[in-house]
């Protein structure tokens, strides 16, 4: 699959990416190497493979990494209780203890996580590790392996190799430095805020009802927003939810009152808000109505 | 084929050599890889082809632009990432494989591009040619204070719970693994318990002229630091914050070093509130309450202090404390009247001297949770 497929198909789902994530993405699915996505939170690299995996009529298998995640909770655990029930069932079978143990430790007391369940999917499914950055170090180093080799060893039943290698996508919002070690095993792409055109055409994707005043004013203020020094800053995701619930009110056209009723939808910090507030011009251009952080200008075209 | 090959290899060489990069045969024959699965067409994919293949992290992609440009003409131009104005020193060309230009004579080095580029373009920048060393005169004592400073951080136990060996919350799944060992009686109790923190922490030198004769110092310091622990990070600033952690970790640790460092960072003058702003809004989300920020700066600012308080309120908010290092503490009569020391003050922990670097340790002490 070409990039300028890869592009038309996420086209065709609403997801407008850059030609750079296409490239990666050919080249990922080409060179069979995990992509890692760096990038703000709300530009859509969680998204993204959800679209490739709709895209390849594959499964999407997602890990979501948090702090303090293991293997255990990743990878595979054995089904104790179930062990216990069949030891207690078999004493009176006099087995002998390497017949008991080969019992117990086989696949059918398997609990599969994530990565085993991708390891083992006889359709190359796409493996989402999402947020790698929330790991901890000591599970990041446990992941070389099976993004370098596919392949997962578990003591009690030997090396396991994946049958299909799944199309691996990580993604990170850059809390943590990741180590070079794991950098070393993937191909590389940034995902930044979209430009005023592209989020225009994402929200036009999105939405396909949206008037077409209302998408260029929210991406044009969104643009000047993502200037300011805010806590938390909107993404794209965070537009998408702006523009639906302005469309839910009936909304054809920013004005003051819309964004005091909506502005939570994009400023979800209190700080943020008041910073906005306080930035508001003293005396708007008549002509150019005031959005509270200056006023917008986009009467392009 | 050959030559494509035979440039690729080259430019992959000149990433290595001159940008720091770190490749390796495996990159190269990735590199190749992706360059036979996207083909050479369109210049541009070429370019989005290698970057994906080359580059690791963000930071590297700006040097990777440049150094793209300069050995295969102009063909990023358009990109979305931003990149530093150029310095433009040869005009011989050479066509390359692709049909594009390669500049690759008379080109500066890294150091004398740096040095031009700061003359050009920076209304504030030195002129000074002298390019930070880490020397190994003090370095021991650097090296005692940082793992000072690291072992005296205690930040108290995180609240996540994770298997202890005296914990006090029972971890069944553990403990029904154990007792698979005593024939299903659960002899072996194992639990769950809260964790030390471990603690990091960001040291932010300011790298302006005024601050030029403490540069050694701190930047030992930094390098200490950074030889000490995995979890300390190093930025310098004077008109724009650099993150040298890196640079720091890949000094070889048996000569003398001396740190090369692109762009306006060194010897220029100060923007602190710009340069702190940019830093808590760059790295927020790593700066949580398991970190220290040590800030060494006169607090000398030619702009106001409101930027300047904003960052250190977010800073204050978001860390576990603000150091202050000041190399005015100890003249006869200071008082923190600079308009950024008067800002910064309700914000800082402990506002300390420069030549003394174990009291931020002790300063570190009293944060103790």
């Amino acid at each position: 699959m070409t990039a300028d497929d890869i592009a038309r198909r996420f086209a065709e789902r609403g997801y407008i990416g850059g030609e750079e994530l296409s490239v990666a993405l050919e080249l990922m699915l080409a060179l069979e190497k995990p992509l890692l996505i760096e990038g703000p939170a709300g530009v859509g690299k969680t998204e993204s493979a959800k679209v490739l995996a709709d895209v390849l009529q594959t499964r999407l298998i997602r890990l979501q990494c948090y702090e303090g995640l293991d293997a255990a909770s990743a990878l595979y655990e054995w089904n104790y209780p179930k062990q216990l029930l069949r030891i207690r069932l078999t004493e009176a079978e006099h087995e002998s203890v390497e017949e008991r143990e080969s019992e117990i430790f086989s696949e059918a007391f398997l609990l599969r996580r994530p990565l085993l369940e991708a390891i083992l999917e006889e359709r190359a499914p796409v493996l989402l590790i999402d947020e790698i950055d929330r790991a901890d170090e000591a599970f990041e180093a446990f992941l070389l392996e099976l993004l370098g080799e596919f392949q997962v060893t578990i003591p009690e039943l030997g090396t396991i190799r994946a049958r299909r290698r799944p199309a691996v996508i990580l993604t990170s919002n850059r809390s943590r430095e990741l180590s070079d070690a794991l950098r070393r095993r993937c191909l590389y792409v940034w995902i930044d805020y979209p430009s005023v055109e592209t989020e225009i055409a994402i929200l036009h994707a999105r939405l396909p009802k949206i008037n077409a005043r209302l998408a260029e004013q929210i991406a044009e203020f969104m643009r000047q927003l993502r200037e300011q020094p805010l806590q938390k800053v909107p993404g794209v995701a965070e537009s998408l939810d702006w523009a639906a619930a302005l469309m839910r009110l009936h909304r054809d056209e920013l004005d003051e009152r819309s964004i005091a009723q909506t502005i939570g939808c994009i400023v979800k910090v209190q700080d943020d808000w008041e910073r906005l507030r306080s930035q508001r011009p003293s005396a708007p251009a008549e002509s150019e109505p005031d959005y509270g952080i200056g006023s917008v200008r986009a009467h392009r075209g | 084929m050959a030559d494509l090959t035979r440039s690729v290899l080259a430019f992959i060489k000149l990433l290595d050599r001159e940008y720091g990069f770190e490749l390796g045969h495996a990159d190269a024959h990735d590199a190749l890889a992706a360059i036979h699965a996207i083909g050479v067409r369109s210049k541009r994919r070429f370019h989005h082809a290698l970057r994906a293949v080359l580059c690791s992290q963000s930071e590297q992609i700006a040097p990777f632009d440049r150094a793209f440009d300069r050995f295969f003409g102009n063909a990023s131009q358009g990109q979305r990432q931003p990149r530093p104005p150029q310095t433009k020193a040869g005009n011989e060309h050479h066509h390359s494989p692709l049909g594009g230009r390669r500049e690759i004579h008379d080109e500066p080095s890294p150091a004398q591009a740096w040095q031009a580029m700061r003359a050009r373009f920076s209304p504030v920048a030195a002129t000074t040619d002298a390019q930070p060393a880490i020397s190994e005169n003090g370095l021991g004592k650097a090296l005692v204070d940082a793992s000072r400073l690291i072992a005296a951080l205690h930040l108290g136990r995180s609240r996540r719970w994770k298997p202890h060996v005296r914990g006090s919350r029972l971890d069944i799944r553990r403990t029904l693994r154990s007792s698979l060992r005593s024939g299903g009686d659960p002899l072996y109790l194992r639990t769950f318990g809260h964790p030390r923190r471990n603690p990091r922490i960001m040291l932010v030198i300011d790298a302006s002229r005024s601050m030029a004769e403490h540069a050694p110092k701190l930047l030992q310091f930094g390098y200490a630091l950074s030889r000490r622990s995995t979890r300390a990070r190093v930025f310098v600033f004077s008109t724009a914050l650099t993150e040298i952690t890196r640079a720091l970790r890949r000094l070889p640790q048996d000569r003398e070093r001396a740190i090369l460092l692109s762009g306006e960072t060194w010897g220029g003058g100060t923007r602190l509130g710009t340069a702190l702003r940019d830093f808590a809004k760059t790295y927020q989300s790593r700066i949580d309450a398991d970190t220290l920020v040590v800030i060494a700066s006169d607090g000398l600012d030619a702009a106001g202090a409101g930027e300047l308080r904003e960052a250190l309120r977010r800073l204050h908010r978001a860390s576990a404390g603000i150091v202050w290092l000041n190399p005015h503490v100890r003249a006869p009569g200071f008082t923190p009247t600079a308009r950024a020391m008067q800002a910064a003050l309700p914000y800082v922990s402990a506002l300390l001297d420069i030549s003394d670097l174990r009291a931020v340790s002790e300063a570190a002490h009293a944060l103790r949770r």
